[in-house]
């Protein structure tokens, strides 16, 4: 195959197609912002003056670090929107690539295109990246007052960092494309006859006995080193193992979370159950981020509860109050992020469904019906996460004594979510009514 | 003209986990022959086809296509053996979406490193030929399902093969649009002196074939010459 070939083959021509193009770009852009971001402010010099018009979250080599990890944080749910958004429409891409095989493709064309396809939208991502920066730079480092900017002015090596994230975001997202659609290589029938995705291996489990390990090791083993550095090194190596379990974790929380509802009464509840056990790992991505923002939320209600309640505000309030502030807004963030990626799923899972969701409609399952069912599905994933996160996030730091904060916090993220979660099956109540029509039933 | 036969299928058995699909099936096609492989639906009939093509590798017996032994070639040569010298025809076309009609029949010689012009008149050609009454630049979906079928056999064709395997190509069309399209791929089979493997349940079109071939439960239960 020429190599414009597979350029023509890989290029979006449905409209689906091209949105889930600029889906990848612009999350991925969103993530290389970040990205560069966070480098910018690990270059900080040690001794910058607090003249610079930066924060004190910023100039302080002690506060710094966390700025820093959060701001890395939160590419974590945007390039979990990215990963969706390259499984979005995977029932018909796989059914495209089945049919160029059976024109002739062969399995090693058919991952060419898929690579094209999805490094090419990456790529366009990895550009897109530095005006997004400047964006961000815009509103994190321009328009705040003097002394409350979290972001200096870009320089030289930002520009080299994202000359050197170009072809590295291109290539991670030609492996990953090619990686997704390796499914539909095996055989030019192999839509008719794939088998279902598999739940959680024996790998997950490793990896998510690994990363609590990280994580206690982050907590309790590394700060105890001697060095001025220990805290900061406890803290990114609890923060990798939060991520590898709450990601390795996610999907069986789901699982669990379906096999639960299962166990319920009323035909809601078992058909919300059997979609989300028919494939827990997209489900399972987005649990794992609001895991994330449960822990990051339990923590600093814990952090605010203490400074209510024993160590007081004193002169320092703002500096407080700001910090505290900035924290939940970038939790508000990665929820959102996690909200959307968790729509865009169930969306793509719709329109993938058509069929048996018009059989279902024959078969006497009303649109209202259906809602109820999308808005269990959506919050049986969302809510035991966010909760479970908030409860685990605050007695990691302080045992029981932060019981009744991050209880507090748990109540109200999972209540937020289960609204949330009603709100978003209502927004796709459109996309129900078109799966059901009649017509879908002569779909082959 | 060679009298190899083009298709030799061995004693071959196959099974999707539990269920049984062939069970020491064998089948002889000779050089410009059309074969008809009738039967009630599960009989195993387009499992026969998906071995024969080298689609799926049987899990038992032999299957010599061309005088290549399939089980010998690994994945990239029996999608290359196909691409150049089998066309495939199945109910419901496969054309590939987002290509136009035209696109979708220069695909087997694009992807075999053609130049995209000469790949496209030879495509223009064949649509001509199988008497595609729409622009060629039509995408699939605005095509009717006989004049995409039109189109997949146009492709089954642009190649040349010596042999073409079609699995209920007429299965999605109306009577009068299913006698044509099968006049059209059986008649350009013949000029070319092309073998044809019809898989049908449907015995007005099993007629056409020069031999019939009947499965029942995975295995061959009678053939009959016909012409």
């Amino acid at each position: 195959m020429r190599p414009s070939t597979a350029l023509r083959l890989a290029r979006p021509a449905a409209a689906a197609e091209r949105a889930r193009c600029l889906l990848i770009a612009g999350s991925t852009a969103a993530a290389g912002a970040l990205l560069l971001a966070t480098l910018h402010i690990l270059r900080l010099p040690a001794d910058i003056a607090s003249s610079s018009g930066l924060a004190r979250y910023v100039t302080e080599s002690g506060l710094r670090p966390g700025v820093a990890i959060a701001t890395l944080l939160l590419a974590v749910p945007v390039l979990a929107l990215t990963v969706q958004a390259l499984r979005v429409g995977s029932v018909a891409r796989d059914r495209r690539m089945a049919s160029l095989r059976l024109a002739g493709a062969t399995p090693h064309d058919v991952r060419a295109i898929a690579a094209a396809e999805a490094g090419g939208a990456a790529a366009a991502g990895g550009l897109l990246a530095a005006p997004a920066y400047l964006l961000l730079w815009l509103l994190g480092g321009v328009l705040p007052a003097e002394g409350a900017r979290m972001l200096d002015t870009p320089d030289a090596l930002d520009a080299v960092a994202w000359a050197a994230l170009v072809p590295l975001v291109a290539l991670a997202g030609a492996v990953a494309g090619a990686a997704i659609h390796g499914r539909a290589v095996v055989d030019p029938l192999g839509v008719r006859r794939r088998s279902p995705p598999s739940g959680p291996g024996r790998a997950s489990l490793v990896v998510l006995i690994a990363g609590v390990a990280l994580v206690a090791a982050g907590i309790v083993g590394v700060p105890s080193l001697a060095g001025d550095d220990a805290i900061d090194l406890g803290l990114l190596v609890a923060m990798i193992g939060l991520l590898l379990a709450a990601f390795a974790g996610g999907p069986r929380l789901v699982l669990a979370s379906a096999h639960a509802l299962g166990r319920r009464r009323g035909t809601e509840a078992l058909l919300a159950s059997r979609r989300l056990r028919a494939d827990p790992r997209s489900a399972g991505r987005v649990a794992g981020v609001l895991f994330v923002c449960g822990v990051a939320l339990g923590i600093e209600a814990l952090l605010v509860a203490q400074q209510l309640l024993f160590d007081g505000f004193g002169a320092d309030a703002a500096f407080y109050l700001a910090g505290f502030a900035m924290a939940a807004l970038a939790v508000l963030v990665a929820a959102g992020v996690a909200l959307v990626t968790l729509l865009v799923g169930a969306a793509d899972g719709l329109l993938d469904a058509r069929r048996p969701l018009a059989s279902l409609a024959a078969l006497g399952v009303d649109e209202p019906m259906l809602v109820r069912v999308l808005a269990r599905q959506l919050a049986a994933t969302a809510v035991p996460a966010v909760v479970a996160g908030a409860l685990v996030g605050g007695p990691a730091i302080a045992g029981g004594q932060a019981l009744l904060a991050s209880t507090v916090a748990a109540l109200v993220a999972g209540l937020a979510l289960a609204v949330a979660a009603r709100l978003a099956a209502r927004l796709l109540r459109p996309l129900i009514r078109a799966a059901i029509d009649p017509e879908n039933l002569r779909v082959a | 003209m060679s009298h190899q036969p083009v298709l030799r299928v061995n004693a071959v058995d196959h099974a999707y986990r539990r269920t049984v699909a062939l069970r020491g099936v064998s089948l002889t096609v000779g050089p410009g022959e059309v074969v008809a492989v009738t039967g009630p639906s599960g009989c195993g009939k387009s499992t026969l086809l998906h071995a024969a093509a080298g689609i799926i590798r049987p899990q038992a017996g032999e299957v010599r296509l061309l005088d290549q032994d399939l089980a010998a070639l690994d994945e990239v040569e029996r999608t290359k053996l196909r691409r150049r010298r089998v066309g495939m025809v199945l109910q419901f076309g496969q054309l590939v979406p987002d290509l136009s009609a035209n696109e979708n029949v220069a695909l087997p010689l694009l992807l075999d490193g053609h130049e995209r012009a000469a790949a496209r008149t030879a495509a223009a050609e064949w649509l001509d030929r199988a008497g595609l009454d729409a622009d060629h630049d039509t995408l699939p979906a605005e095509l009717s399902g006989g004049q995409a079928q039109r189109v997949a056999v146009a492709r089954a064709l642009v190649t040349g093969p010596a042999v073409i395997f079609a699995d209920e190509p007429t299965g999605s069309l109306d009577t009068i649009g299913g006698e044509q399209l099968l006049e059209l791929l059986l008649g350009a089979a013949r000029d070319r002196g092309a073998a044809v493997v019809l898989v049908t349940h449907d015995n007005v079109v099993a007629a056409h074939a020069d031999r019939e071939v009947r499965m029942r439960d995975g295995r061959v239960e009678a053939e009959a010459v016909l012409r």
